[in-house]
């Protein structure tokens, strides 16, 4: 509000009409604004994504790893290393599909989940931190998983191996978009095979 | 806010009264853009922050903390910033609105843009460059755009009557508080694995970082908005620049507190927040200061011009004219008339405050302004009988 004197300027009265030039140019302006953030941004992120991949089908990050990526997620090319390493993005999420060996040193995948598990406890970003769980695929390839959650960031961390070759998958994002992506996330980490698995799996 | 004369050549009768403000206005093609957006906004954030709905029968323990501590949290927070606007008591329902667009509008629009953006960033240059810097744009662009949009509705509706850089700034830190609560009870249930990890989220999020979040960024916008709209004895590059600047600050120091590059530089969480928040609340206390004498200074000029002296005396509008003052006034009453009459004394006060109000904005005859000067005189009667 404000306080007006007799000294002062006239009050300010607009004119006030439901169908006047303001009034509908303002709605105009706030829809428009509100459509741009809700729905004109991902329209252009929707459109400007080159997959590299058919969702779906096998995708081959070596030549002794594959897996099947899931509709909606693309591949960062800045962070795919081809035989080695493909990223996938989805909603500010970030998922890597790392080849390695877990053997070298004479070491165990247990070792590396230990060593990495220990990093994300160290990591600041981190405030709550699950322990080592293991877990089977569909396919029988065995491997290890832990959580990691902070103010704004959270993680799942996936090992798992055939016994002869191995995969480290770090998915982390922000914490709220975890709920609509974490069963596609699970499927592709489902659907890993090894060249010397027994069969490829699809979702 | 007009210009006024500083000067006024004493009692006048009172200038066209400026109308009380209010939400409701069915005459406005933005209020019905206002129900829509937020009974939209009100639906997604309620499936967000509930999970669609699934949050209280998976984990009933930290969605009911985590409700019944940022409830409080925003109530006190509120309270302290109503409580605490020295000459005016801005619309409780407006006040709401602010809130509900800042907690139910922004925070899912925005959550649906730095979505979005943060894969942009992703695609065009590496999920590093977003995670070290993207998301921190994301974050600061779309939430402040759609935070300071909810005052430019607010601007955008003739009866909310946002006329003053203090009314921006006011409707500026309750957009900013609904966001933040929100915001942090979402990140709340979803991190805190158990009641302890709750509570220190709420202390660090809400104590030690709640006080130079998003309330604090938004109120030094909306400050920048109040002044392009009100002051109309400025210049309009000066007007533009204030609100411009204003959000470029804002824009900035969210930017700083999200970029977790920046995190490298100082690694103690504590010092990190006291370096990126304290001068956002410095720059907020600076920016309320200014146009608190402004305020003060049209409102002892509307006093002087308009006031009648029986309700208002010279030495009570000089008592009223800040805080300090009034506990003094109140103290000296005490001291005179007993304890007693020292809370008669702050009733007194906030009636004659409620007066002066209701005459700016229905003039002397309102139905308002008649019950205020009933309530002040019998005040007086009864402080002078203690």
């Amino acid at each position: 509000m404000t306080f007006t004197t007799t000294s002062a300027p006239p009050v300010d009265r607009r004119p006030r009409d439901l169908f006047g030039r303001r009034s509908i140019i303002g709605a105009i302006v706030v829809v428009a604004v509100l459509t741009f953030f809700g729905a004109g941004l991902r329209a252009i992120d929707e459109n400007s994504k080159s997959t590299g991949f058919t969702p779906g089908q096998i995708y081959a990050v070596s030549d002794t790893l594959s897996f099947t990526p899931e509709a909606g997620w693309s591949i960062d090319t800045a962070g795919t290393l081809a035989g080695a390493v493909v990223t996938l993005t989805k909603d500010g999420l970030v998922m890597k599909v790392i080849g390695q060996d877990f053997t070298a040193g004479g070491q165990t995948m247990q070792d590396s989940a230990t060593t990495f598990h220990d990093a994300d406890g160290q990591d600041a970003g981190y405030t709550t931190v699950s322990d080592i769980g293991p877990f089977t695929t569909s396919t029988g390839t065995t491997g290890v998983t832990w959580t990691a959650s902070g103010p704004a960031q959270a993680a799942q961390t996936w090992l798992v191996s055939d016994g002869t070759s191995g995969a480290y998958v770090p998915v982390t994002g922000p914490a709220s978009n975890w709920t609509n992506s974490q069963q596609e996330i699970e499927s592709m980490v489902e659907s890993i095979v090894f060249a010397s698995a027994s069969s490829p799996t699809t979702t | 806010m007009s210009a006024v004369n500083e000067t006024p050549p004493g009692r006048q009768t009172v200038g066209t009264p400026t109308g009380r403000p209010r939400i409701f206005d069915a005459e406005s093609f933005v209020f019905w853009v206002l129900v829509v957006v937020l009974a939209f906004g009100a639906i997604h954030t309620y499936n967000l922050l509930t999970d669609n709905g699934t949050l209280f029968t998976v984990n009933p323990s930290i969605a009911w903390l985590g409700l019944v501590l940022w409830s409080l949290y925003a109530i006190a927070f509120l309270a302290f910033v109503y409580y605490h606007q020295l000459f005016v008591r801005r619309s409780p329902w407006i006040t709401l609105v602010a809130f509900a667009w800042g907690g139910l509008v922004a925070t899912y629009f925005a959550s649906e843009a730095n979505n979005a953006l943060d894969d942009l960033w992703t695609h065009w240059y590496s999920s590093d460059f977003t995670s070290n810097w993207g998301s921190a744009i994301s974050a600061a662009t779309n939430e402040e755009t759609l935070k300071t949009l909810g005052l430019v509705v607010l601007v955008l509706l003739p009866l909310a009557r946002v006329r003053s850089t203090l009314d921006g700034w006011f409707y500026g830190m309750m957009v900013g508080l609904g966001f933040q609560v929100v915001e942090d009870y979402l990140y709340t249930t979803q991190n805190a694995g158990d009641i302890g990890a709750a509570l220190d989220y709420f202390w660090g999020r809400g104590l030690v970082g709640g006080l130079w979040s998003h309330a604090v960024f938004t109120g030094i916008v909306g400050g920048g908005i109040g002044f392009l709209v009100s002051r109309r004895d400025r210049s309009w590059p000066i007007r533009i620049g204030a609100a411009v600047g204003a959000f470029a600050i804002a824009w900035v120091i969210h930017f700083l507190f999200d970029a977790s590059a920046l995190n490298n530089w100082i690694t103690d969480d504590f010092l990190a927040t006291l370096v990126k928040g304290v001068p956002a609340l410095v720059l907020l206390f600076i920016l309320v200061h200014l146009a608190r004498n402004q305020e003060r200074r049209i409102w002892s000029a509307f006093v002087a011009s308009n006031i009648d002296p029986t309700v208002v005396s010279e030495a009570e509008a000089t008592a009223l004219l800040d805080h300090k003052s009034r506990k003094q006034a109140r103290k000296t009453v005490a001291h005179a008339k007993g304890h007693h009459a020292g809370r008669l004394q702050k009733h007194l006060q906030r009636a004659q405050l409620r007066y002066i109000q209701s005459v700016a904005e229905e003039g002397l005859d309102g139905q308002h302004a008649r019950e205020d000067e009933a309530d002040v005189n019998e005040l007086r009667a009864l402080i002078a009988s203690a």
